[in-house]
């Protein structure tokens, strides 16, 4: 996927327009650490992510879970986004891993939700999934 | 290179890996990404709908969960098959490690460190106003230490 994606903002480079210059100058991270908070501290090391040069957080990251649930993609979507204070806003692109001859897998992608609810007129922080369902691959 | 055979037809591939049948229940884009995501608004001041994004098709992602389980099952085979990853087998034997400097902590900084071992260890979770009205335990937080000591 990293690569993929590195290969689509190669080709948005090289063109001649706003996207271009905003392209070249988004840069692969690998997996480095995120500090997302210092009290109490948080941290995650997803396994690639994508960061502009002028912004503080990557704005696309993507962990493959091995052995993770629905419930562990989405909290896990949740520190990213929330503790960035959604910039971190494409979101955390979850794989679970399917195991034996049968397999299924899911792939899920959760971005922020704003929603205005508050009475103090502030916006709530929430994620939701543009796409969570299952990829079924079958060895025939 | 792998086939994605949508027409459900067996057989191998050229490199010999069996053809996979691609099934999912509802056909739809795939992921796609605007380029202002990959950024804060801040930076990113540009209206994106007009500008070309990043597409990942189902096929695509198929392909890549599809080579990720293929190492995962190298790497970790499921349990009572025999693990066809391959390793080095060179017989060696290891260099003895030297053993620890003792003395190079002094007893007073070995004090400090521990002290603040047991500070983090013993700090509780403040409580974040940020996420007001949030149920404990959804988010990454560690558990707020309860003290059941007999007053």
């Amino acid at each position: 996927m990293s690569e993929e994606t590195k290969a689509q903002l190669q080709h948005i480079k090289d063109g001649n327009d706003e996207a271009a210059s905003f392209a070249e100058r988004i840069s692969s991270v690998r997996s480095g650490s995120i500090q997302l908070r210092d009290r109490p501290y948080i941290q995650r090391q997803p396994d690639t992510q994508f960061q502009h040069d002028e912004a503080e957080y990557p704005g696309v990251v993507f962990e493959v879970a091995c052995s993770q649930n629905t419930r562990d993609l989405r909290r896990a979507a949740c520190t990213y986004i929330q503790y960035s204070n959604a910039n971190i806003k494409a979101a955390a692109v979850g794989f679970e891993l399917g195991y034996g001859t049968k397999k299924e897998a899911r792939v899920s992608m959760w971005k922020p939700r704003y929603l205005k609810d508050d009475e103090e007129g502030l916006d709530t922080l929430d994620v939701e999934a543009v796409i969570d369902r299952d990829v079924r691959l079958e060895h025939v | 290179m792998y086939v994605l055979n949508t027409s459900n037809e067996v057989g191998l591939t050229s490199a010999g890996f069996p053809i996979i049948r691609w099934i999912c229940h509802q056909y739809h884009q795939g992921i796609a990404s605007s380029l202002d995501c990959f950024a804060d608004s801040e930076v990113a001041t540009f209206d994106s709908e007009e500008l070309p994004g990043i597409t990942i098709s189902y096929p695509q992602l198929a392909e890549f969960l599809d080579k990720a389980e293929r190492l995962q099952h190298t790497k970790q085979p499921v349990l009572g098959e025999e693990s066809i990853g391959k390793k080095s087998r060179r017989p060696t034997k290891k260099r003895k490690r030297p053993p620890t400097p003792i003395g190079e902590i002094s007893s007073d900084k070995e004090m400090e460190f521990r002290d603040a071992e047991n500070a983090v260890e013993g700090r509780t979770v403040v409580e974040d106003s940020d996420f007001r009205g949030q149920t404990r335990g959804t988010m990454d937080e560690p558990v707020k230490k309860m003290n059941f000591r007999k007053k």
